[in-house]
């Protein structure tokens, strides 16, 4: 699995540098050593989905335990230090929608491996999928920047809780204890992500109507 | 390989657990402010 994933990330990566070598001389839209440490999210991403689909449900086990450690290493190690560190080498310029989508779609497998193995119920799925349904349905009206950014601090907060939930689900040493509390967490977590994408889908979409009206 | 989901881990593992968690997020996080605190950028 882990060399799949390598050979997918891979050709993905040469098939980037072909196009960059070819279009972009100057390097402006090159892949950075940043950038591929914000890729590395997506790589984490892409093995809890090889978890899932193995059908391997020992959150105890030494398959828990990878794709936890992989959760640890996408949720908190690349995810908070890939902008310092872009900061202070430099990013592409599609470094911040790398940083979006790696963190989207972690999010997603994350959630759905949480269903499956960490005991959490499925309409947890439902916020990370919605963000992609709200994509699709607002990028019509909402350029692209517009819609992923600008997000109050608070949205970042109930972000954090709900991968927090997931973490908390398949911790491979959760007991009792975490089981009590990821099961209180987990429809509030749902309901608050929810409403978060509720508000700001709504405000983004009037702002673009209102200045499509103005226009 | 699936185990029996009615086998729990005992109290104290799961504190030593999540013990260790804080401690990677703060080292984790130490490391994200020494790295904005010496940004040659800022």
């Amino acid at each position: 699995m882990g060399a799949s994933v390598l050979a997918q990330q891979g050709l993905v990566g040469l098939a980037l540098w072909r196009y960059n070598a070819r279009n972009d001389p100057g390097g402006r839209h090159a892949i950075s050593l940043v950038d591929t440490f914000t890729l590395s999210r997506a790589g984490t991403a892409a093995v809890l989905v090889g978890l899932l689909a193995s059908g391997i449900r020992d959150r105890r086990g030494r398959a828990g335990w990878l794709g936890w450690m992989g959760l640890l290493y996408g949720a908190i190690v690349s995810d908070w230090l890939d902008g310092p560190i872009a900061r202070r080498l430099g990013t592409s310029e599609v470094g911040a929608m790398f940083d979006i989508e790696a963190d989207s779609w972690l999010t997603l497998s994350s959630s759905a491996l949480a269903v499956a193995s960490g005991g959490l119920p499925a309409p947890v799925v439902a916020p990370p999928l919605m963000r992609y349904v709200r994509l699709a349905a607002l990028r019509p009206f909402v350029p692209y920047r517009a819609l992923v950014s600008g997000d109050p601090l608070w949205t970042r907060h109930v972000g954090m809780a709900q991968m927090m939930l997931f973490i908390a689900a398949l911790a491979p040493f959760g007991g009792r204890l975490t089981r009590v509390l990821v099961r209180v967490a987990a429809p509030l977590v749902v309901i608050g992500q929810l409403g978060t994408l509720a508000v700001v889908s709504w405000r983004k979409a009037n702002t673009a109507l209102r200045v499509r009206r103005e226009s | 390989v699936n185990r029996d989901p009615g086998s729990q881990p005992s109290l104290v593992t799961e504190v030593i657990g999540w013990l260790g968690f804080v401690l990677f997020v703060g080292a984790v996080w130490k490391l994200r402010q020494t790295l904005d605190r010496t940004d040659p950028g800022q």
